[in-house]
């Protein structure tokens, strides 16, 4: 025991949380859903920006997951809260949990999926419905390394975000193609969103440190149902 | 190349040493070590268990430089830090120097011999090559331990030797015989879990080579600047002690919380927290009060989950799993169980052998009935194999667009899912494995079947273990059709039955655990169990590891009692793991964050105890909610006397109906929905 205990570690400063985020310290906290048909990747994409690591081998999503993670962007040090659903989530429950105070969402599709394409539609007219009205949206073609099995090209992808007035970009979750640059660009549009939104009602510019903006108080249900 | 690496870790050793007499002189003590803790990691993707073994160090640290002296807790911190076993690997081979640059390592700056430490490496390398293992257990057993793994590691052919090689730590010498009985079976003991993990642990870089997501890195904290730390004694060990007070046994986890609510979570497989207790004790930052809120003060705390016998069921260790000798007792010569009550109550304590699964699940399931003989079973079964191969049929019938909607809303997510299912179990593993078709076939012929519920994410998950335990086609497909219908056990896939369930776990919290009730109140509605959801709808097969999952789902089926069962076992999971989200204060999607954080971390056997504890308790109490009155009216009594509990109309209550408790004093029928 003594010998073991006279090893010693060299250094060692990285501070990895498991789920890393060590830090209570932020300026804005950004709630934001990935969604899209089942299959197209989405969590994927998510553990490709959390954790970095991809495979091919997974399990569908259940529920709700989320992954935490903190950026620098324009001098803030943003949280971002990245929640992941279903493709076919059917639960209300879950939905309008998910759906609750979301600040930012990426509607993903996959480029060798043509249904999951033509969903695209769907999938607006569900975040015009149950989201805040100021939500951004960027529009994620993915898989675009699967070129042989490519059904949706770019053009008719860039075609259909403009259409919808969204940001577009194709993605790969597997090559680790523009993921980031997702993300940033979609946190870039939040925060001038917000800043826009700040110009207008000033009173939120004093918002103490660490406020969360996505906490909209809810009233609470009071319908008894005996 | 022994001999190069011998002299690698020499030269390493030098430089460790040279880089501590050349530092700043900054005085660092090591109050506490152990090797092999563990560090799980869960493959998201085949939702498998991933051990990681490391290093652990906790060594004070004092802070000469900067700092204005005054504040004599600013002179030091507590630095815990968790090196992964394979960074030794590393400094074994060339890559050392780049360890040495990133601070992965563990260098020691004891003396070491160099040729003592040749002959570790030789007699590890040799025990390789002869799989007799054991006789090296030197003084430091530590230090050679890890090593051997490291070594193990490199070695690519140490899979078919590692089943004789766990006996290679010191430690674990005296249990070898025990261990070596126990490791393949599933019900292991105590010896044969912690082996089993270990080899486990030993065989993760082959999983990892295929797939880099589980890399695992150092982890360090200063554990004066978190939020608490718990050590939870108990591990995997639990039951095995006949007494259950879990003995002398020092397994278990620590768990350390950062001030953002970020866990980390060691496993101690092998014992060692008795000691780490003893050094945390002596330190005196922490604030051990119970109910603390102050976010900034340090919160440390024990919990050794030794339910004490008020707390577990009165008849707690009076059974024995069902095995092959008890069934073929009970079956008389016309096949006929002639003990459903006995059977369902051993089922319910203490599960079913995995061999009888294929037997027992059947009648678990109401696929068939206790009382029916071998004959109109066997009768039933080619009755209903026909039944199930004409069902596809009706895809020949529906119109085009009928089919266009049945592919698009179920074939294609079916299709999906079921290559993702479960993928890791080796009936169903590898390409081309007839077992996927056949999970297939069952689902979309199920949803052909019973088009009100078609396909959800998720029935995959719960086809699966009844797949691979019954195997036959048709006969997975009619256990799974009986499964689906016992809506009170799994939901079905309708809101109605998911918020039913929820209402009543939200009543029995109230009951029986008011303080977490109260928590919750706080919330939305439908946000304060949102952490519950996947728990029920799978029956926890995404919290437990499979063999644990499914002693939950017998128990659940045992249907002893209760049909809620399953609402019990909630229960205990949030009195077990849910004090933080108390003491801590948070949110709603802290809960949730809290909650998934756990899954595939909490001990299953615990849990299912503290759950037939509860379900004891709620029994015996004088006075229940008529919300309530349902859960525990089961249809098969066999005592005379029915207990007798008084029954208040929740309407009297304030503030109770709002949170969604509903009455059931007018409507007896009140769960329509629920009806079998």
């Amino acid at each position: 025991m003594l010998d073991s205990s006279r090893q010693r570690m060299a250094g060692g400063q990285d501070q990895k949380w498991q789920k890393d985020a060590a830090d209570q310290n932020f300026d804005y906290m950004f709630k934001i859903l990935i969604i899209g048909n089942s299959s197209v990747g989405k969590t994927s994409f998510l553990f490709r920006y959390a954790d970095d690591s991809f495979t091919s081998a997974f399990v569908s999503t259940v529920g709700i997951d989320f992954k935490v993670k903190t950026v620098f962007r324009q001098d803030k040090r943003v949280k971002l809260q990245i929640w992941d659903t279903a493709g076919q989530e059917r639960y209300r429950t879950i939905t309008t949990a998910y759906y609750r105070g979301a600040m930012g969402f990426i509607l993903m599709y996959d480029v060798t999926n043509e249904e999951s394409f033509n969903s695209v539609q769907d999938w607006v007219t569900q975040i015009k419905t149950y989201s805040w009205d100021n939500a951004q949206v960027i529009l994620v073609g993915n898989k675009c390394d699967m070129e042989d099995e490519r059904v949706v090209s770019f053009e008719r992808g860039k075609q259909l975000a403009d259409q919808l007035g969204l940001e577009f970009f194709e993605t790969s979750a597997k090559e680790n193609i523009n993921v980031k640059s997702v993300f940033e660009r979609l946190v870039d549009i939040i925060c001038d969103k917000m800043s826009e939104s700040l110009d207008s009602d000033p009173t939120l510019v004093n918002a103490p440190k660490g406020t969360r903006l996505t906490d909209n108080p809810m009233p609470t249900n009071s319908g008894c149902q005996c | 190349t022994l001999l190069k690496r011998a002299t690698t870790y020499l030269n390493l050793s030098a430089v460790a040493t040279r880089k501590q007499s050349s530092g700043d002189g900054l005085p660092e003590e090591v109050v506490y070590s152990k090797n092999n803790v563990c560090v799980h990691a869960i493959d998201r993707h085949t939702n498998q268990l991933v051990h990681n073994l490391g290093y652990l160090t906790i060594k004070t640290h004092h802070n000469t430089s900067g700092h204005t002296v005054g504040d004599d807790d600013q002179l030091w911190t507590l630095c815990l830090q968790w090196t992964p076993n394979e960074c030794l690997t590393k400094h074994l081979d060339h890559n050392y120097e780049n360890c040495v640059q990133n601070n992965h390592i563990i260098g020691s700056d004891a003396p070491i011999d160099g040729n003592q430490l040749l002959h570790k490496l030789d007699t590890n390398e040799k025990s390789n090559e002869k799989i007799v293992i054991g006789g090296d257990a030197s003084s430091d057993e530590e230090f050679v331990s890890e090593f051997k793994i490291c070594i193990n590691k490199d070695n690519n052919n140490y899979k078919n030797t590692s089943k004789s090689s766990h006996s290679s730590d010191g430690e674990r010498k005296r249990r070898n015989s025990a261990a070596e009985e126990s490791v393949d079976t599933v019900d292991g003991r105590m010896d044969g879990l912690c082996v089993r993990r270990c080899q486990s642990c030993r065989n993760t870089p082959l999983k990892r080579s295929a797939n880099s997501e589980t890399s695992i890195n150092t982890f360090s904290a200063d554990l004066k600047q978190i939020k608490s730390l718990r050590v939870f004694f108990g591990g995997d060990e639990w039951d095995t002690s006949s007494d259950g007070s879990g003995g002398d046994n020092t397994s278990g986890q620590l768990v350390i919380v950062s001030r953002d609510s970020f866990y980390k979570v060691f496993d101690f497989h092998c014992g060692g927290l008795d000691r780490l207790l003893n050094v945390l004790n002596g330190l005196d930052f922490w604030d051990k009060s119970e109910t603390s809120k102050e976010t900034n003060s340090l919160q440390f705390s024990i919990c050794r989950p030794k339910l004490d016998s008020h707390e577990c069921h009165p008849e707690e260790e009076l059974y024995m799993c069902v095995d092959a000798d008890q069934w073929s007792e009970s079956v008389n010569e016309l096949g006929q169980v002639m003990d459903e009550q006995s059977i369902r109550k051993a089922v319910f304590f203490a599960g079913v052998d995995p061999s009888l699964r294929r037997k027992i699940w059947p009648f678990l399931l109401k696929r068939y009935e206790f009382e029916s003989t071998y004959s109109e079973r066997e009768a039933d079964d080619s009755l209903k194999s026909k039944q199930y191969y004409e069902i596809s049929g009706k895809m020949k019938t529906m119109s085009d667009e009928e089919r266009d909607w049945f592919w698009r809303h179920i074939e294609s997510i079916v299709e999906k899912d079921v290559p993702r299912t479960d993928r890791s179990n080796p009936y169903f593993a590898g390409d081309n494995n007839h077992n996927i078709d056949k999970m297939r076939r069952i689902l979309i012929n199920f949803a052909l079947y019973c088009p009100q519920m078609g396909y959800t994410q998720g029935m995959s998950d719960l086809l699966a273990p009844l797949l691979c335990e019954i195997q036959t086609e048709d006969k997975t497909f009619w256990c799974f059709d009986s499964m689906m219908r016992l809506t009170r056990f799994v939901c079905s896939p309708k809101d109605t039955d998911m918020d039913y369930n929820l209402a009543l776990l939200r009543e029995l919290l109230r009951l029986m655990y008011p303080r977490f009730y109260q928590h919750i109140t706080r919330f939305p509605n439908d946000l304060g169990l949102l952490f519950t959801h996947r728990w029920i709808l799978l029956c926890f097969k995404r919290e437990f590891h499979e063999k644990e999952a499914l002693h939950i789902w017998e128990s659940c089926w045992s249907h002893f009692q209760t049909y809620y069962f399953h609402l019990f076992v909630c229960l205990a999971v949030i009195c077990i793991y849910g004090k933080d989200v108390i003491t801590h204060d948070m949110d709603s999607d802290e809960v949730l964050f809290h909650f998934s954080t756990l899954s595939m971390n909490m001990n299953g056997k615990l849990i299912l105890r503290k759950a037939r504890g509860l379900f004891h308790e709620f029994n015996i109490m004088p006075v229940i909610p008529c919300s309530l009155k349902n859960v525990t009216k089961c249809g098969l009594e066999m005592w005379d006397n029915n207990r007798e509990q008084l029954i208040e109309c929740v309407k009297q209550l304030p503030n109770v109906c709002k949170f969604g408790a509903i009455c059931g004093c007018d409507s007896p029928t009140n769960e329509l929905s629920l009806k079998d």
